[in-house]
């Protein structure tokens, strides 16, 4: 057979390569700023395009798509390539696949940072960017595929399935979840509403990391380790298992991030038995690569790139046993919301995906410039200061969710919630985040040593854009199982059949956890009492969504009586169903939402409430890591975009009238002005067609419409207590004070922007005992007072009562002046 | 699909999911240890020495400060 001369393309690898260290450090360099936001609020400096909200998702996009991305591409172009014995099949191609990626990431950071999101976690891009990536993801895809069909050898290699098993899948998940109804350039809704959209948006989200963050890094690995160990893998056999048994099951699991969540019991059961079914294929995985070393450990200790392949490969292994962990029911009950969570994706993503890549990169970069690594002791140190920084990255977060989570849970013996305030499980896990802040810092400076490094290296080598190979040419007419061909063996030398069975593989786990939920209606119950949004309401919903308020607030409360009692009645799947996102969450930096509108109930704040924490969360709680929002004031709602929303929301099958987007917008400013109505009694002016208004339209929505649903049981006579006036009695009362009444009242009683002054003789609900007593016991729920019944104890609520009446008469600065009538109390009273 | 919409309307307990994909699972597992076991072990050996012969320079990533 004749030998035939090509060239491989090194110099596509080379952009994707710096394109890959250069997006690494603006994702870190935004992760660490966020780091920062949680646990100093000041960092997020009051600029709007700024804000923890905003910038999270630019940090895990830039992670995902950009960093992890680009690696990606660079390891597929030069292992396929060099797999294949071909070029690409069009440098044209490449570099459209290229530069269209980047361009892609320049619109993700902009249009983030602009507010313009779907917020649905790792797919937040609006619909242009959509339709861009899925055009990007097709050229990928054909010179991926052109390749292999003019390749010189007849099977592919694992690493190639893992690559094919990886662009299908995307491609399916991406069209698949981006589906959504455009209402101008840059807004749309998505198609599906409540469950169906949390169950779609946990397919995808799930299996991003699965087909985005995994296989295409298994694939790198099967051919990066062997190549630096020098030797075959360990078990082809077992790569086999692995690949196959892995893309199957992976697509299954979606559901695990929504257990105890509104979704019908067999969703949750579904993905726990997947999950839990994962660790055998990921372990086989991870086996496979750490085996492929047996007799050769030596070179670990001489070589960084083994190094970082091991410690990458190893938390491989960590995080996919720790996953079906967390899938595990009890175990999610605990874990679920806290950063646990968020530990976990970074034990994987620092170690996992970032180790792996810092490996493939120390080993391609002097390989392609033809040189040695510039210093291995550099590399070294590299990789010694970024494993610290996971450790001091991960560990503190364990611990934070594990402290907060059982925070969140303990009672008292009384049978009240120990913690009733969420910001004292918040402030108990500040000295975590200081100490993530400097894990994040640790990895850092470790990426700056690897950029040092590879500066070096490139500067002393020479590059060759495009490399000399030689190799014969196939045959033609092949396709046909040889005598004694086993049918995987025929398999690897057929593509499309290849992939056929891939699809298969892939399509039968998201048919059978996704169909049933649009076919079954039992599946996706509607509840009678549940309107759709107004049109304020659907505007504050929007503005919700565009700050990323989801990215630290939940709106789902689970069927845990910790959460009932602190949040009110648990969530139902029907209460969903006009949610075009659903806003469930997966972090509870703060405390839930789903039912903050319930007036009289425990989350109920008033319109002034909200206006004043939007403005300055550290008025109101000095140890808020809250954002301020003081733009949501100075902006003026466009309601302009009102009628194309609401057509939008028609389509999408929302029972407003044919004509109501012509008139949405006359019930719009009623709405509006009845809430700065009720800011204005409450010494607020704003103007009616500031954002701030829809935004309170939206909170005060939130739960709402279950009103109907809860008891209305009659006020029974309150016993008030005696008045203590021990010393310890009144200290107990006055910490109870500070926990929680300051935040309204002011620290001295002297009264604040949400709350009146309890200090003077002006009374807004009666100046005797019994009314104190009862304001205390009750609440002033039309207010945004919670009844304190539910939180404290008696002994508490008898305590704090005597703390308040002796803090009268008492004078302190800056008090509120007076609010509502005379009356000088006298010590009978 | 509205012959598939009524025939699981009916259905009480759609528990039934979760049962079928394990014994889909199940049997895909079977059969893929019994193929994978059979194939030959000089095609394995070839199979999983393609990244080593894929180029004439393996790994010269030795650094000059060792």
């Amino acid at each position: 057979m004749e030998v035939e001369k090509f060239y491989y393309d090194n110099k596509i690898v080379k952009f994707f390569a710096y394109a890959t260290i250069f997006w690494g450090v603006v994702g870190m360099l935004v992760g660490l700023l966020i780091a920062l936001q949680l646990a100093f609020p000041f960092f997020n400096f009051k600029i709007e395009y700024l804000t923890y909200g905003r910038i999270r998702p630019i940090h895990t996009n830039a992670m995902i798509f950009a960093f992890v991305g680009n690696a990606i591409f660079t390891g597929v172009y030069h292992s396929m390539q060099r797999l294949l014995k071909t070029p690409m099949y069009s440098k044209v191609l490449s570099y459209i696949h290229f530069w269209g990626w980047q361009i892609i990431i320049g619109l993700a950071a902009v249009t983030l940072a602009l507010g313009f999101t779907v917020s649905k976690e790792y797919a937040e891009l609006e619909w242009p960017i959509d339709i861009l990536i899925a055009i990007v993801w097709i050229i990928f895809g054909i010179n991926m595929f052109g390749t292999i069909a003019k390749r010189r050898v007849d099977h592919l290699y694992v690493a190639l399935w893992f690559y094919i098993a990886s662009w299908v899948a995307v491609a399916i998940l991406h069209i698949f979840n981006s589906f959504a109804i455009p209402v101008s350039f840059m807004k749309s809704y998505p198609i599906y509403a409540g469950i169906q959209d949390a169950l779609v948006q946990w397919w995808y989200g799930h299996n991003a990391v699965a087909f985005f963050l995994t296989t295409p890094f298994l694939g790198l690995m099967y051919y990066y380790l062997p190549k630096e160990a020098n030797r075959p893998i360990y078990s082809y056999r077992m790569s086999i298992l692995h690949f196959w048994t892995l893309i199957f099951i992976y697509i299954w699991s979606g559901p695990h991030h929504l257990l105890y969540q509104a979704i019908p019991d067999w969703a949750q059961t579904l993905g726990v038995v997947f999950s839990i079914m994962l660790i055998a294929p990921s372990w086989g995985g991870m086996i496979n690569g750490l085996l492929t070393l047996r007799g050769a450990w030596d070179k670990v200790r001489q070589s960084p790139v083994l190094k970082f392949m091991v410690v990458a490969v190893t938390a491989y292994g960590m995080a996919t046993f720790e996953g079906p962990m967390l899938a595990i029911k009890t175990v999610n009950s605990l874990t679920h919301f806290t950063d646990w969570t968020i530990a976990h994706v970074h034990i994987a993503g620092m170690a996992w995906n970032g180790f792996l890549t810092f490996s493939m990169l120390y080993w391609l970069v002097p390989n392609i410039f033809r040189t040695k690594l510039y210093s291995i002791k550099l590399a070294n140190y590299h990789f010694w200061i970024a494993t610290l920084g996971i450790v001091l990255y991960a560990i503190p977060l364990y611990w934070a969710a594990v402290t907060q989570s059982l925070m969140w849970k303990e009672f008292t013996e009384e049978g009240f919630l120990r913690y009733p305030n969420f910001m004292e499980t918040v402030v108990q896990i500040l000295p975590m985040y200081y100490t993530r802040v400097i894990g994040g810092v640790l990895y850092l400076t470790g990426a700056v040593f690897f950029i040092v490094n590879i500066v070096k290296t490139i500067r002393q080598g020479s590059f060759l854009a495009y490399e000399e190979a030689s190799a014969a040419a196939l045959p033609p007419k092949r396709g046909k199982r040889l005598m004694g061909e086993m049918i995987h063996g025929w398999l690897e030398r057929k593509p499309i059949r290849f992939t056929f069975w891939v699809i298969i593989a892939l399509l039968v786990g998201s048919v059978f956890s996704n169909i049933p939920f649009m076919i079954i209606k039992t599946n996706d119950p509607s509840l009678a009492a549940v309107k759709p949004y107004t049109p304020l309401e659907l505007q504050g919903r929007d503005i919700y969504v565009r700050e990323g308020c989801y990215t630290c607030h939940s709106q789902i409360v689970r069927p845990f009586r910790s959460e009932t009692e602190r949040y009110g009645e648990y969530s139902k799947s029907g209460e969903f169903i006009y949610d075009h996102p659903f806003q469930w969450g997966s972090r509870r930096t703060g405390p839930d939402l789903a039912r903050t509108g319930v007036v009289g109930g425990k989350m109920y704040k008033t319109a002034a409430w909200h206006f004043n924490h939007m403005y300055n969360p550290q008025e109101m709680n000095e140890q808020s890591i809250m954002p301020a929002y003081p733009w949501l004031i100075s902006n003026k709602l466009d309601i302009s975009s009102t009628p194309a929303k609401i057509r939008a929301m028609l389509i999408l099958g929302v029972p407003y009238a044919d004509d109501y987007p012509e008139r949405a917008n006359m019930d719009l400013m009623k709405q509006a002005d009845s809430i700065a109505a009720d800011l204005k009694v409450n010494g607020i002016e704003v103007s009616s067609d500031r954002e701030i208004i829809a935004m309170i339209a939206y909170l005060h929505k939130l739960g709402r419409d279950l009103i109907p649903m809860t008891k209305n049981t009659p006020e029974k006579e309150i016993d008030t207590p005696a008045l203590l006036s021990d010393q310890p009695s009144l200290e107990a009362g006055k910490l109870i004070f500070t926990n929680n009444c300051a935040a309204c009242h002011g620290a001295l009683g002297q009264g604040n922007a949400i709350g009146p002054n309890l200090i003077d003789n002006f009374w807004l609900h009666g100046s005797k005992d019994s009314e104190i007593y009862k304001s205390i016991h009750n609440g002033i729920p039309a207010k945004g007072m919670q009844a304190w019944k539910d939180l404290l104890t008696p002994a508490q609520l008898q305590q704090v009562y005597s703390f308040t009446v002796s803090i009268i008469g008492t004078t302190a600065p800056d008090s509120r002046a007076p609010q509502g009538s005379e009356s000088i109390r006298t010590k009978t009273e | 699909m509205k012959l598939i919409q009524y025939a699981m309307g009916d259905m009480d307990v759609p528990a039934i999911f979760p049962i079928l994909a394990m014994l889909i699972f199940l049997a895909l597992f079977i059969v893929i240890v019994w193929h994978t076991y059979s194939l030959k072990k000089t095609f394995v050996d070839q199979m999983a020495d393609m990244p080593l012969i894929d180029e004439l320079t393996s790994n010269e990533n030795t650094s000059k400060d060792e």
